[in-house]
C-alpha cells in the first residue's frame, strides 16, 4: 500500500455563504443560492479531471444560540458532504470552512492547504476555525 | 388515531406528524398502547395503496405553510402533550446538476421548515410537567449521500438547528431528540430506490439488493423497530438533547 500525494487543484473556487438567517425560511432561501451558485462553479469548471477545488466558507456572527445559523452552517455541510458522495474527491475536492465574518486570514491559510498539495485528503471535510 | 377511541383525555396526549404512513403510522400506533394520539399528515391515507401500515390521520394539513401549524395546535383543543413526533418527510432524490431551485425549496420547506416551525408553535402546547419532542431524521442528515443533495441539506439543518435550539426549548418545558434512522423499509424509500434505478437505467430490484448489502445489518430497517426507538427517546428524562441513530450498523452519531 502506497500513499500518494496529490498535485495542487489546477483550479479552485470559493463559494461563500455570508448570510444572518433570522428564521425556517431564511434557512431555506440560502440553501437554495447556495445550491444554485455551486452549480455555476461547476458549470464555470475546466474538465473534471483537472483537479478542481471547491471550498464553501460559512460565515456566521458566531452566536451560540444562533438556531437559524446553526441550521444553515450545517446543511451547507450536509450539501458539501453530499457532493463529495457523488463526484469523486480524486477530481473534485469540495470541503467547509466555518469561521466568522473578519477571519479572512484565517480562511486564507486554509483554503491555501486545501487547494495545495498537501490538501488532497480532505474531502467532505468541516474545518471550523472559528 | 381517534382520542375517544383511545381512552379518552386521562391519558397523556401525543401528537404524530407523518402519521399516514411509514414511521410515522408505525410511531402513532406504539405509542396509542399508552396514549392519545393526534396523528397528522398532509393528505388522507393516500399511501394505503402502497403503504399496508399507512393509517387514517386524525388531522389533515401542511405544515410547511403557518395555517397549517395553526390547524395543528388547534387540533389540541387546549389539551397539552407530552409527546411530539415530527415523523412528516419529503424524499430528495436527484443528480446534483439537475437541482432546480423550486425543488430544494420544496425539500427544505417539508423537511427542516415545517418541523423546526412546528416545534415552535406547538411548544406552547406543552404540557406544564414537562414534555418530549422527538425529530425523525435520517442518516442522511449525518453524513453526505451521493445525489442526495437537497435531502442532506435538509437533514443536516435539522440536526444544526436542534444542537442550538434544545437550550431554548428546554427553557420552555421541552426536552428535545433527534431519531436519525438508516434504511427502512418505507413506500417512500422503495419510491427513491425505483427513481435511483429509473435514473441509472438498473433494476430497481438489484439497486435494492445492492443497496441492503451496504447495511452491516443485512437488511432493511421494520419501521415498528424505528418507532420502539422513537418510543425510548420519547420517554428519557433527561437530558434536554438527545441525538441517536438507528441504522444497521451503517453510520454513527458523534
Amino acid at each position: 500500500m502506497t500513499a500518494t500525494a496529490s498535485p495542487a487543484a489546477s483550479t479552485h473556487r470559493v463559494v461563500t455563504v455570508d448570510a444572518a438567517p433570522a428564521s425556517a425560511s431564511d434557512v431555506t432561501e440560502a440553501v437554495v443560492r447556495l445550491v444554485a451558485d455551486l452549480q455555476r462553479a461547476a458549470a464555470s469548471a475546466p474538465a473534471v479531471d483537472a483537479g478542481v477545488a471547491v471550498t464553501v466558507v460559512a460565515l456566521d456572527a458566531g452566536s451560540a444560540d444562533d438556531q437559524w445559523g446553526e441550521a444553515l452552517a450545517a446543511a451547507t455541510t450536509g450539501v458539501v458532504q453530499s457532493l463529495t458522495r457523488e463526484f469523486p474527491p480524486a477530481q473534485v475536492r469540495l470541503n467547509v470552512v466555518r469561521a466568522r465574518r473578519g477571519q479572512d486570514d484565517d480562511v486564507d491559510e486554509v483554503v491555501r492547504t486545501l487547494t495545495g498539495p498537501d490538501g488532497g485528503f480532505f474531502a467532505g471535510a468541516l474545518l471550523d476555525v472559528r | 388515531m381517534n382520542p375517544a377511541a383511545n381512552g379518552g383525555a386521562d391519558r397523556p396526549l401525543a401528537v404524530v406528524t407523518g402519521a399516514g404512513g411509514g414511521i410515522g403510522s408505525a410511531v402513532a400506533q406504539r405509542l396509542s398502547v399508552d396514549h392519545d394520539v393526534i396523528g397528522h399528515d398532509v393528505r388522507a391515507a393516500a399511501r394505503a395503496a402502497v403503504d399496508t401500515a399507512a393509517t387514517d390521520p386524525t388531522v389533515v394539513s401542511d405544515l410547511a405553510t403557518p395555517a397549517g401549524r395553526a390547524t395543528l395546535a388547534q387540533a389540541l383543543a387546549g389539551r397539552h402533550f407530552r409527546v411530539l413526533v415530527l415523523a412528516h418527510g419529503l424524499g430528495g432524490t436527484g443528480a446534483f446538476p439537475g437541482l432546480t431551485a423550486s425543488y430544494v425549496r420544496a425539500v427544505m420547506a417539508v423537511n427542516f421548515e415545517a418541523v423546526a416551525d412546528t416545534v415552535d408553535v406547538l411548544a406552547a402546547h406543552a404540557h406544564p410537567d414537562g414534555a418530549t419532542a422527538v425529530v425523525v431524521s435520517s442518516q442522511a442528515g449525518m453524513t453526505g449521500e451521493a445525489e442526495h443533495a437537497a435531502y442532506c441539506a435538509s437533514k443536516f439543518a435539522v440536526t444544526g438547528w436542534a444542537r442550538a435550539a434544545a437550550p431554548g426549548l428546554a427553557a420552555r418545558g421541552v426536552r428535545l431528540r433527534v431519531m436519525a434512522p438508516g434504511c427502512v423499509d418505507t413506500s417512500m424509500l422503495r419510491s427513491a430506490m425505483t427513481a435511483w434505478a429509473e435514473a441509472a437505467g438498473r433494476d430497481p430490484g438489484a439497486v435494492l439488493d445492492s443497496r441492503v448489502a451496504a447495511i452491516p445489518a443485512g437488511r432493511l430497517a421494520d419501521p415498528r423497530e424505528i418507532a420502539a426507538g422513537i418510543a425510548l427517546l420519547a420517554s428519557l428524562g433527561t437530558p434536554e438533547l438527545v441525538i441517536a441513530n438507528q441504522s444497521g450498523g451503517e453510520t454513527f452519531t458523534s
